[in-house]
């Protein structure tokens, strides 16, 4: 792994100097500056250079044409040629010859360089030379005086201006006339057959022919417009050629063309071959630097991918000590460094540089060196930081966040009250501000830029303001979810949880205490039930666990009865017996019910239900009963029907329990009371009776179970009559209430009238 | 002689039945679990079984499935199991009749007559097409010479008393209330509050079925009226 990373980096590397070598080439190139679009121009043909250079060899023409007329005597260089003539101070006209002035320079010890051009500046004239008004100049021959002492010259200056004149024509004669050149050109002016003026350095050559070397400009007097294939067409020569014409007509042609094969060596194909190299070595930096863009990023993808990685396939991060001190921290070291090298590379590799490149690109170089040093810090914090991210130290390890952590604390510690207050505080300081802050800018300043300052402002305060508008919404509504959730457990729906995922500070602290409140609620109640119903699983168990030996008795009992024993004695012990096993029998059922009904462990199927009807069945059930004790059952019933909801088996078991308790407990000869009373919304049934024995018992204590009136419990049943009752009637949505006072027993059930 | 098969796992409970049958003049065959049951079945002509619930092996409810494959004698569950739910689904599996422990002997001798009755001697009903005869399961009432029997034994009751349960029968499944039974029997409006009817209605309960407390025909819908069960 460590052989692969040093591997990476050093590809990295390589691709960094690439990227550098790429864009010096690119930076250092004479193209520089035109853009990538000088690509495009493939050719040397297709540039301003080789446009500016034809150009100017077209005025090189024009000029030799005249030159040719100055300096030429039946197509050879004539040295007896007059060229200029002057009239001296007294007023003796005095002419010189071409011979005599090139002389004179020579005297002057100015002559002609490999160039063509005359070495040494142009004399000065001394005070006391003399000065001379010149009459003609053969190279000049349309001179007009413009000002005073233009046309005063003195002999050295003419022979000066002759002297380098002459140079010219040398130089466009060595050029293009004694040396092949791959610029051909044929000027023709003609009066008639044998009366004409031709210009060319080329023999034998049909226009045609020439237009077939390649760029080629073509002008005739006759034609209006300019044949050529160069563009931009060149401007003003058919004009200058118009100039030239000495007879009047528009019998003339001129060609000029280039052989753009460059056959012979010349500036043309010299331009030409710098232009095609440095055309490739940008296309070669382009690429360079493509690959080295293309090389760094993939390599950088691999390093970052590697990087904090020991083996392969293992994602154990080991942190180097920088990245183990805190984030910000190593940031500043590195920023520390980072100057440091860039210190280190201006007094040392500056000088470097200043060695080994030439002054003009001192420049560019120490401008790569600032760069890479940049470069490869910002490549060392980057991993550095990659690697922390790995490791997920990037934030943990971060001074920011215990900064905040801090903050955070001293905001959390305060009291609700407190955060609203500083909450609220900041919000107006913020609106103040900012509102201030976009008027102030908008009265005061005009210009754009405070306009556009103005407006982000605005823009700011009002993203704020529905920020904080959002918030209190969002609060408001976790508060309404609460209040629901609040609604629903404490309507019994204990197992509703509310979704806090989108609950968020308190409101959510708040909400997950209720969940937590919620769900207790929902264990203590189904641990609740759950006793519950092992209770009457076990009571129901029990009494069927009773119920069998408890037949056998019951049966025997009656086996040894019907032996029809005369022994008195024997007679009241199987009494004793029989009663006794009957309630044995009689407890057993009331405990399962008793059970059953208090742990609402029934199944109730509740209808609409006649009450008035139910106690006129009641009443015919024990009118017989009653009689045998001779109670008197005094009832007064409503006679329209009352409809209640409930279950009729049980109420009628309610109602059993009440008539059976009078049956039992209700001092013999007396009256019992049965009464319905209807109010607008209730029912009241109500039986009264008078108690045998003190009832000395709070009532509510009789409604429990295995409470009886007679605390001797020497009368039958189970005790557990009065709790059925009241259970059962709770069950089904009544109320069943016991009063006492002194002997008078009154049980009051009450239902809901539909 | 009438043979009846007695299953219980309790020897004594078992011992006190065989006394009070054998009492009444029945052969009595004695099992003490399921499978002695069945095998008793296959080597004795039964004509009536009372099964436990609750018994080791085979128990009570599997036994009377078992049976119900190959006889259809009479069942009576005697369980100390007293559930509604125990009682409907001894009922539906096959058995005749359901008693629970702790029983009372002559109710139990009675139920035991009644359904050999039903099985013996009433099993075809279009024996007796004489005049007009209203039919509710074992209860049948001629009202050509006013004669009610159930399960074949003749009841007596009172003119009132017949003419009730002649318009419950008559009108089997229907519930009246007691203002509808009043003015329907007496022929005049029912005015206020009287429990005449829930008295007449008691006696004949008492005098027609075998526990008035758990009636098989005259039902109390309790908080609206009566009615014969349609069966």
């Amino acid at each position: 792994m460590k052989k692969k990373k040093e591997q990476v980096v050093i590809l990295h590397i390589i691709c960094v100097f690439l990227v550098v070598i790429g864009v010096s080439i690119m930076y250092n190139n004479t193209h520089y500056g035109e853009g990538i679009s000088w690509l495009t121009r493939e050719t040397y043909e297709d540039t301003s250079v080789f446009m500016g250079q034809f150009k100017s060899d077209i005025d090189n023409i024009f000029n030799y044409m005249k030159y040719k007329g100055v300096f030429e005597t039946d197509g050879k260089l004539d040295y007896d040629r007059l060229v200029v003539r002057v009239v001296d101070g007294p007023g003796t006209t005095r002419e010189y010859t071409l011979d005599e002035m090139v002389r004179h320079a020579k005297s002057l010890g100015y002559y002609l360089d490999e160039r063509f051009k005359v070495n040494g500046r142009p004399p000065t004239p001394k005070s006391d030379e003399e000065q001379l008004k010149v009459e003609y100049r053969a190279y000049e021959p349309n001179f007009q005086s413009t000002g005073p002492g233009d046309a005063l010259k003195t002999v050295d200056e003419l022979a000066y201006e002759v002297l380098s004149h002459l140079g010219n024509y040398y130089a466009f004669h060595y050029k293009f006339i004694q040396n092949p050149s791959n610029m051909k050109f044929e000027v023709k002016y003609q009066s008639n057959d044998s009366d004409y003026k031709l210009y060319t350095n080329v023999s034998g050559k049909s226009i045609d022919e020439l237009k077939g070397l390649g760029k080629y400009l073509y002008i005739t007097g006759q034609d209006l417009y300019v044949d050529t294939n160069l563009i931009p067409i060149p401007q003003n020569v058919s004009s200058e050629l118009e100039k030239m014409n000495p007879y009047n007509n528009n019998n003339y042609h001129m060609i000029v063309a280039v052989n753009t094969s460059y056959p012979y060596t010349d500036s043309y194909s010299v331009s030409a071959d710098a232009y095609n190299n440095s055309r490739l070595l940008f296309i070669m930096g382009l690429v360079s630097l493509c690959m080295g863009i293309l090389g760094c990023a993939i390599t950088l993808y691999f390093m970052i991918s590697m990087t904090g990685h020991m083996e392969y396939n293992k994602d154990t991060i080991s942190l180097s000590r920088i990245d183990r001190i805190p984030t910000e921290w190593s940031l500043i070291l590195l920023a520390l460094a980072t100057l440091f090298f860039l210190l280190l590379g201006k007094y040392i590799l500056y000088k470097v540089i200043h060695l080994f490149l030439p002054v003009e690109k001192w420049f560019y170089g120490e401008l790569a060196i600032r760069v890479l040093i940049l470069y490869a810090m910002g490549t060392i914090a980057v991993l550095s930081l990659v690697r922390r991210y790995k490791a997920n130290t990037l934030w943990k390890n971060s001074l920011l966040r215990r900064l905040l952590k801090n903050l955070r604390l001293y905001i959390k510690n305060h009291r609700f009250t407190t955060r609203v207050i500083l909450f609220y505080g900041s919000f107006l300081l913020f609106n103040i501000i900012m509102a201030l802050a976009s008027i102030f800018l908008y009265m005061i300043y005009d210009d754009l830029g405070s306009r556009i300052l103005s407006g982000a402002f605005a823009v700011i305060l009002l993203c704020g303001d529905l920020w904080v508008f959002h918030q209190l919404y969002r609060s408001a509504w976790e508060t309404d979810l609460i209040n629901d959730a609040l609604l629903k457990i404490s309507g019994g729906d204990t197992s509703y949880q509310i979704d806090t995922g989108e609950f968020s500070g308190k409101e959510q602290e708040l909400a997950q205490n209720i969940n937590h409140i919620g769900k207790g609620l929902e264990t203590a109640l189904q641990e609740k039930v759950r006793s519950e119903r092992l209770k009457t699983d076990l009571i129901t168990n029990v009494s069927h666990d009773i119920k069998t030996p408890l037949t056998s008795i019951i049966n025997y009992v009656d086996l040894i009865k019907r032996e029809h024993i005369q022994d008195p004695k024997i007679q009241g012990y199987l009494e004793v017996l029989e009663q006794k096993s009957q309630r044995l029998k009689t407890l057993t059922e009331d405990l399962v019910e008793a059970s059953k009904a208090s742990s609402g462990n029934l199944k109730l199927e509740m209808a609409d239900i006649d009450f008035v009807e139910l106690i006129h069945q009641t009443n015919g059930e024990f009118e017989e009963k009653f009689a045998l004790r001779h109670l008197d059952m005094v009832s007064s019933l409503p006679d329209e029907s009352i409809l209640i909801r409930a279950d009729g088996r049980y109420l009628w078991r309610v109602l059993e329990n009440l008539y059976n308790n009078a049956f039992k407990y209700a001092m013999e000869k007396s009256r019992v009371y049965i009464d319905i009373v209807k109010d607008d919304k209730k029912v009241v049934f109500t039986m009264k009776n008078i108690s045998t024995k003190p009832l000395n018992i709070h009532p509510d204590e009789l409604t429990e179970r295995f409470v009886r009136g007679d605390v001797a419990r020497t009368t039958e049943g189970s005790g557990l009559g009065l709790s059925i009752a009241k259970s059962l009637t709770e069950l089904q949505g009544g109320t069943f209430t016991v009063y006492i006072d002194g002997d008078l027993f009154k049980a009051q059930v009450e239902f809901f009238i539909r | 002689m009438q043979c009846i098969l007695v299953c219980d796992d309790d020897k004594q409970i078992v011992e006190a039945i065989d006394i009070y049958l054998t009492g009444e003049g029945f052969e009595v065959v004695k099992a003490y679990d399921g499978y002695e049951a069945l095998d008793l079945l296959e080597n004795h002509q039964v004509d009536l079984m009372i099964v436990d619930v609750m018994m080791p092996g085979l128990d009570g409810i599997r036994t009377t499935l078992k049976v119900r494959e190959t006889s259809s004698i009479p069942i009576i569950i005697l369980s100390a199991k007293s559930e509604d739910t125990d009682k409907i689904l001894g009922l539906n599996i096959g058995a005749d009749d359901y008693i629970t422990k702790p029983f009372n002997p002559l109710e139990l001798v009675a139920r035991v007559k009644s359904q050999l009755r039903r099985y013996t001697q009433l099993g075809n009903l279009n024996q007796q097409t004489a005049g007009q005869i209203f039919k509710c399961g074992g209860l049948a009432i001629n009202d050509d010479n006013k004669e009610v029997t159930v399960d074949g034994e003749l009841i007596k009751l009172t003119p009132i008393e017949y003419n009730i349960l002649l318009l419950l029968v008559k009108n089997a499944g229907k519930v009246f209330s007691i203002d509808e039974i009043y003015e329907q029997i007496w022929n005049e409006e029912a005015i206020g509050a009287d429990n005449t009817v829930a008295v007449h209605i008691r006696h004949i309960r008492e005098k027609i079925e075998i526990n008035p407390r758990e009636p098989r025909y005259l039902k109390v819908v309790w908080g609206v009226g009566y009615k014969i069960e349609k069966q």
